[in-house]
């Protein structure tokens, strides 16, 4: 082998291995330019890095190829093998591999499998990457209706009412024994004679029956005694039960109204206790049942899920109304050859970047035409004049855009009346042409109405307009120039200035 | 030699310091003419193929078995080292970039510019040291043949071409040496250690490596030639000047390295 061709050899080689690297360490990595494009916007792409894997029930399908910022949203393009079909309701979300390990974006394949999202398209539905600080806040939501549920109880026992009703019972029962034991003090003598005077009887007693054992005539004398001493002992003893009676009803008398009155509190008091325990108890019963959004929450698992499945169609239909846009317009035409103003206002929304609805309303001062056939006789010579008049009308607009790059084509009711249109963006949000055709079958055999404009935007919320208004129409009167200014709000203003407004009291 | 003994100590360090630095400059000077001479001899006819051809193998092809050796450890003791350093925070997985990160943008280029200095620098100062005190580069210039142009510019040119392709080739074998020591000695997932290789690696990586690699070429052989084309003295100075080639040019591919490290980062 010559010199030349190991030469030549070497550095083939070289370049070969060069083309090699070259050619896995480009842009594509190892799907290559093969495959097709999917976008997918996420509020944070932290942690993902581009080529990182996209993959559809955990297989790998394709790489991240970009991480761009668009808006305030991170738009990463995603480059899919060719042989994927990826369906049109399909969620994607970034995960992680393992607990700390690296991010990946994982494809949840959608229920349609009938339609799938084409080269170029946009997976809409994401999952927002779960942080810990998310996490933490649902926890302390969650805590926070525990603890609002343990105020409840404790709003039925503590309140002022309750504390109140708890302390009046206690001081009445007190009060009550505080009584009872001075009326027990007071007649203690009292009480005590009586006793003596019982014992005594018994002991008598005790006797008259020992002695009847020996002789009935004994007994006989005996119980004559004893009836004799019974006789005289009697008047005293009933006068001495008597005046303890009165003694003791007047003790009670006294404090009559003090002891009825405790009673009756306590009864309150106890009635109230007892409601509110057995409203506690309903309430705990119906907890254990698993009655009532609570006790489900609590005792049944599955409620779990579908309260996740809830928020998560919260979170979706909450995303799914901000990926509509909304816009609002004024706009303020001078017509230049009738020296008159003419306002619109336009109600913008976008379900998607390329498509609109519009809804306006127009307030043309030469809205209406009274055409008026005048008969002027003079000297004789009759002349018969058409004489048109114009007058301020209010007039709707309903169309449908779509969008196809930079062109827009537009369609419905304009001014009232069927038209179409088209816009072409020149300087992308900045400087806008287009042409309106419409009003074809027009009063009086005119020509339609054609009006071509230019809009173009100083700042975000203003810009001025400008153009040529009824283009091909024959009377010169009618075909003007026409320049002014506008307004516009987007969402995010359109958000602001609501949220502004107090909702809630 | 009379003066000098009056002279104190302090003048004779500063004279030697300013001896030091002026044969420095004087050297560099004369490196900067080779490479004048290189470019002139560039334009002009003939042309050297055949011995930049000849060059090119003695510095690629023949060089080639050395480099790869060297990248094929370079790279498996990188794979080992790495691999305990990152066990340490559970990230194994990343010891593919790294070897494929340090081999491409840093070890490739460098062990394969030490090696080609030690191998082919050493040689080229040899060889053209032999001419010179053999005279026959003399001999040459009474031919009517331009040393400059028929010695060094193919080496220059040789050398500058070859050593990015070296480099390819250490890259390539660096690459596969950590990879062998990663999955069949360490127990790595063949899959994610290719996956992870790649996935951190840009085509900048490779391509600084590989200018870095043509300028090593180039100062390796101009610094080789110019210490060859200044021997002196018999076998002796052909000796020292091999020896100064070699220092010279590796610490030339070091110091570069540096600063074009720093430039293209």
């Amino acid at each position: 082998m010559s010199r030349e061709a190991k030469v030549g050899i070497f550095v083939i080689l070289g370049l070969v291995i060069l083309m090699y690297f070259t050619f896995r360490v480009s842009k594509w990595g190892g799907v290559a330019a093969r495959g097709y494009k999917l976008t997918v916007d996420f509020e944070s792409a932290a942690g993902l890095e581009p080529k990182a894997d996209v993959k559809m029930a955990g297989v790998p399908v394709g790489k991240v190829e970009e991480i761009r910022l668009v808006g305030d949203r991170a738009r990463l393009d995603l480059r899919i093998d060719g042989k994927t079909r990826i369906p049109v309701d399909s969620v994607a979300s970034i995960q992680t591999q393992g607990l700390l390990g690296e991010k990946y974006v994982e494809i949840t394949p959608g229920k349609r499998s009938d339609q799938t999202l084409p080269p170029g398209g946009r997976v809409a539905n994401t999952v927002p990457p779960l942080n810990l600080d998310e996490m933490i806040r649902k926890f302390s939501m969650m805590s926070d209706d525990i603890k609002r549920f343990t105020e409840t109880l404790s709003g039925t026992l503590g309140t002022e009412e309750g504390k109140q009703a708890l302390a009046e019972i206690i001081r009445n029962i007190r009060e009550a024994s505080a009584v009872l034991r001075n009326v027990s003090t007071a007649n203690e003598d009292r009480l005590n004679r009586i006793l003596a005077n019982v014992d005594r009887l018994s002991t008598d007693l005790q006797d008259i029956s020992s002695v009847n054992k020996e002789d009935l005539r004994a007994t006989m004398a005996n119980f004559r005694a004893f009836s004799q001493t019974l006789k005289e002992q009697t008047p005293g003893l009933a006068s001495k039960l008597e005046t303890m009676g009165d003694q003791v009803g007047g003790v009670v008398g006294e404090n009559r109204e003090n002891i009825k009155e405790s009673i009756a509190n306590l009864k309150q008091a106890f009635g109230k206790l007892d409601n509110t325990l057995s409203a506690a108890e309903r309430v705990m019963a119906k907890i254990e049942r698993g009655e009532g959004t609570l006790g489900k929450l609590v005792n049944d698992n599955t409620t779990v899920g579908s309260l996740n499945d809830a928020l998560e169609g919260i979170n979706r239909y909450v995303r799914k109304t901000e990926s509509l846009k909304t816009f609002l317009d004024y706009r303020l035409e001078y017509l230049a050859e009738s020296s008159e103003y003419k306002h619109y206002v336009n109600l913008r929304l976008q379900p998607s970047p390329d498509k609109y609805y519009l809804i306006g309303v127009v307030d043309d001062p030469r809205g209406k035409l009274t055409s008026q056939s005048v008969t002027t006789t003079t000297d004789g010579v009759t002349s018969r004049q058409q004489q048109d008049a114009y007058s301020n009308k209010l007039k709707i607009s309903a169309q449908v855009a779509k969008r196809f790059y930079g062109l827009t084509l537009r369609g419905g009711v304009i001014e009232s009346t069927g038209g179409v249109g088209a816009d072409y963006e020149v300087i992308p949000e900045k400087l806008t042409v287009g042409i309106d055709a419409f009003d074809f079958a027009r009063k009086g055999n005119r020509q339609p109405h054609l009006k071509a404009f230019g809009n173009y935007d100083i700042v975000k919320n203003l810009f001025i307009t400008g153009g040529v208004d009824d283009i091909i129409s024959k009377d010169k009167n009618l075909r003007s120039f026409f320049f002014g200014l506008g307004i516009k709000f987007a969402d995010d203003d359109l958000k602001t200035v609501l949220g502004a407004v107090p909702l809630r009291p | 030699m009379a003066d000098e003994r009056k002279k104190n100590g302090i003048s004779l360090v500063l004279e030697h310091l300013g001896t030091t630095a002026y044969r420095m400059v004087e050297e560099l000077g004369n490196v900067f003419v080779l490479f004048l001479q290189c470019v002139t001899g560039l334009v002009r006819p003939p042309s050297e193929f055949r011995n930049i051809m000849k060059q090119m193998e003695e510095v690629g092809i023949r060089s080639l078995p050395v480099v790869l050796v060297t990248a094929m450890f370079t790279g498996m003791v990188l794979a080992l080292q790495s691999w305990s350093g990152f066990q340490r925070f559970q990230a194994t997985h990343f010891v593919g970039s790294v070897v494929a990160l340090s081999i491409t943008r840093e070890l490739g280029p460098v062990f394969a510019g030490l090696m080609v200095s030690g191998r082919v620098g050493a040689a080229m100062a040899a060889e053209l040291g032999t001419m010179k005190v053999t005279e026959q580069i003399d001999a040459l210039v009474t031919l009517a043949t331009n040393p400059v142009k028929y010695l060094v510019l193919p080496r220059v040119i040789a050398a500058t071409a070859v050593l990015p392709v070296l480099v390819i080739f250490a890259d390539f074998v660096g690459i596969l040496g950590g990879y062998f020591v990663a999955v069949y000695l360490l127990g790595a997932n063949p899959y994610l250690y290719v996956n992870k290789t790649y996935q951190y690696l840009t085509f900048t990586d490779i391509y600084t490596g590989l200018i870095k690699a043509a300028v090593f070429g180039f100062l390796i052989a101009l610094i080789s030639c110019y210490n060859g084309f200044n021997a002196e003295g018999g076998a002796q100075g052909v000796g020292r000047a091999t020896t100064r080639a070699v220092v010279a040019s590796s610490m030339a591919v070091l110091v570069s390295d540096y600063f074009m490290t720093s430039f293209m980062f």
